[in-house]
């Protein structure tokens, strides 16, 4: 089978694609690439169906080696990239492009210097077994993607056949670049948001974003938020996007791997469409959140459908 | 602002509060009001079902609580205007006293006290028991699984007596071994996976509480060995018949 081989993992990589939605009555969350938006373009760049389980790296990068002759993109956060011919010498290559490697040749990514994660998709895609419905590695629980954990040295992982050539319009690359990297996120009321006393020291103020943030939550500091009925509540179902606030008044946004249900009040969840730019947050950066209705939420969500539609044909 | 519904509705003597809104542009969150827990129970194991087989554009999750609904939508797929009226109609329709199918009773194998169970001690002295005491108590409650939550197979269980209802640790443990039985205020959980936790530990059981490669329903048995709305019951087991068991489960 088709395959790369892992010469230099980086700090985290996984295997991930569109997740797995529907089971979160067994605790299990949706999961799956905190940044959808550049895995659908990187799997359109090398002629995957959208949701292709392609790899996840965070903050550092990694080092590929091809054992095959495929068809390569590295979405997501900006970072060198470069081809390792099997003679050793090193030729730029470039983010949000299709990349030819041949058999013996390398990829290489180095350290990202905007965004948390790159994503690269492989013509054909990563082809592990599916768990649950989805390719994606699941780590609290150890399950999916390649055995159930983040990639390590000397892995090999498989590859499906590649489809067809691909392509994307300049247009939507452009877009999705941009979308990723907003540091203002567009938020709507969450589901006790009535309870908080002054909600206004969360709207359009300035966090900056923890070190203590993974797949799971990303936490803030700044201004400290009173939370209602004393930071504690009696437990209920939780969302990828939602802010919840507990007693010490720092807030915490859930991510992708989040507990299924939690007890801590929610002041507000993150609109659907920026939910790819709450993914690429790293540690340091400064965020604002801004509120905006259900409806205009929905809209934005119509609108950049629409951008993504025109050219899947 | 989120569509807004308040839907009353009369039921014995008392009468519940039903709240349908919209939580963001793709979750609607319903909570059944805070009457009964164990007659909320009941009602938020029918709404569920009740929900899941209405055939709801859209509809891609719902996740029950003790006393809450969360339904996530695909936000390309659903409609709007239709969701929460669908939703309000399953949920009403679910309030009806039919008989319900009795419960399944599931045995769980626990090893109390010793390594297996480091606040077994503490919770003895809190209730003012013997250790022994304890365990009989424990592996003699008929518990509650209200919901899966949290974490892949963490089953929430009530029915623990009051006496023995202790606050979580003041500092969490960074690693709790797996199939770890604690108990927090009056709910007793295991832990199905090596994580932190702040539950006080009792027992553990040798039994995988989840396995995602186990085929999923409706074929049993499932990825989850508990489900809401099952009873259970401990069963004290030696160490000796711990490692047993543990072999079995490769654990």
């Amino acid at each position: 089978m088709r395959g790369i081989r892992i010469i230099e993992p980086g700090m985290l990589s996984t295997v991930q694609d569109n997740g797995r939605p529907g089971w979160s009555a067994m605790g299990v969350p949706v999961g799956g690439a905190v940044d959808r938006l550049s895995l659908v373009v990187g799997n359109r760049l090398v002629g995957n169906a959208d949701h292709t389980a392609g790899i996840e790296m965070t903050l550092t990068g990694g080092v590929f080696a091809f054992d095959d002759e495929a068809s390569a993109a590295i979405t997501g956060a900006e970072s060198a990239v470069s081809i390792v011919g099997a003679d050793g010498v090193e030729r730029p290559g470039i983010g949000w492009s299709r990349l030819h490697i041949a058999a013996g040749e390398s990829l290489k990514i180095g350290g990202m210097a905007r965004g948390a994660r790159a994503y690269l998709c492989i013509g054909g895609g990563i082809a592990v077994e599916p768990v649950m419905g989805s390719a994606s590695t699941y780590l609290i629980a150890g399950f999916g993607g390649f055995e159930g954990r983040a990639l390590r040295r000397g892995d090999r992982v498989p590859l499906g056949e590649a489809a067809s050539a691909g392509g994307i319009g300049e247009h939507v690359i452009a877009m999705a670049r941009s979308a990723i990297t907003q540091h203002t996120l567009r938020a709507v009321d969450g589901a006790h948001a009535a309870a908080f006393n002054d909600p206004s020291v969360f709207w359009d103020r300035l966090f900056t974003v923890s070190n203590r943030s993974d797949r799971v939550g990303v936490r803030l500091e700044g201004p400290k938020v009173e939370s209602p009925m004393g930071g504690r509540m009696t437990s209920e179902g939780m969302m990828w996007g939602a802010i919840e606030v507990p007693a010490d008044g720092s807030p915490i946004v859930l991510m992708a791997d989040h507990p299924t249900t939690g007890g801590y009040p929610v002041l507000a969840c993150i609109a659907e469409i920026d939910l790819p730019a709450l993914g690429q947050l790293r540690p340091r950066d400064v965020v604002r959140f801004e509120r905006i209705s259900v409806q205009t939420a929905r809209g934005l969500l119509r609108e950049r459908r629409r951008q993504l539609q025109r050219e899947a044909t | 602002m989120p569509g807004f519904f308040v839907y009353w509705q009369a039921l014995a003597e008392q009468i519940d509060l039903i709240e349908v809104l919209w939580v963001s542009e793709r979750h609607v969150r319903i909570s059944l009001g805070d009457g009964d827990l164990l007659r909320t129970h009941q009602r938020i194991m029918r709404s569920l079902e009740r929900i899941r087989s209405a055939g709801i554009e859209g509809l891609v999750d719902v996740t029950p609580a003790y006393r809450t609904l969360l339904v996530s939508f695909d936000s390309e797929r659903m409609d709007p205007d239709r969701a929460i009226p669908a939703l309000l109609e399953a949920v009403s329709e679910s309030h009806g006293t039919a008989a319900e199918a009795p419960a399944r009773l599931v045995e769980i194998p626990a090893c109390y006290g010793g390594e297996y169970g480091p606040d077994l001690p503490d919770l003895a002295a809190h209730a003012k028991l013997s250790i022994d005491e304890v365990i009989r108590w424990h592996s003699s409650t008929e518990f509650l699984v209200h919901f899966i939550g949290f974490v892949p197979g963490f089953a929430y269980m009530g029915g623990l007596p009051q006496e023995f209802a202790m606050p979580r640790l003041d500092q969490p443990r960074v690693r709790i071994p797996a199939g770890s039985i604690g108990i927090a205020g009056d709910q007793t959980g295991i832990y199905p996976h090596v994580t932190p936790g702040g539950w006080r530990l009792i027992a553990r059981t040798p039994l995988k509480m989840f396995d995602a490669g186990r085929p999923s329903p409706p074929s049993p048995p499932s990825p989850c060995l508990l489900s809401a709305g099952d009873r259970v019951r401990f069963v004290p087991i030696t160490a000796d018949r711990f490692a047993e068991l543990a072999k079995g489960t490769g654990r």
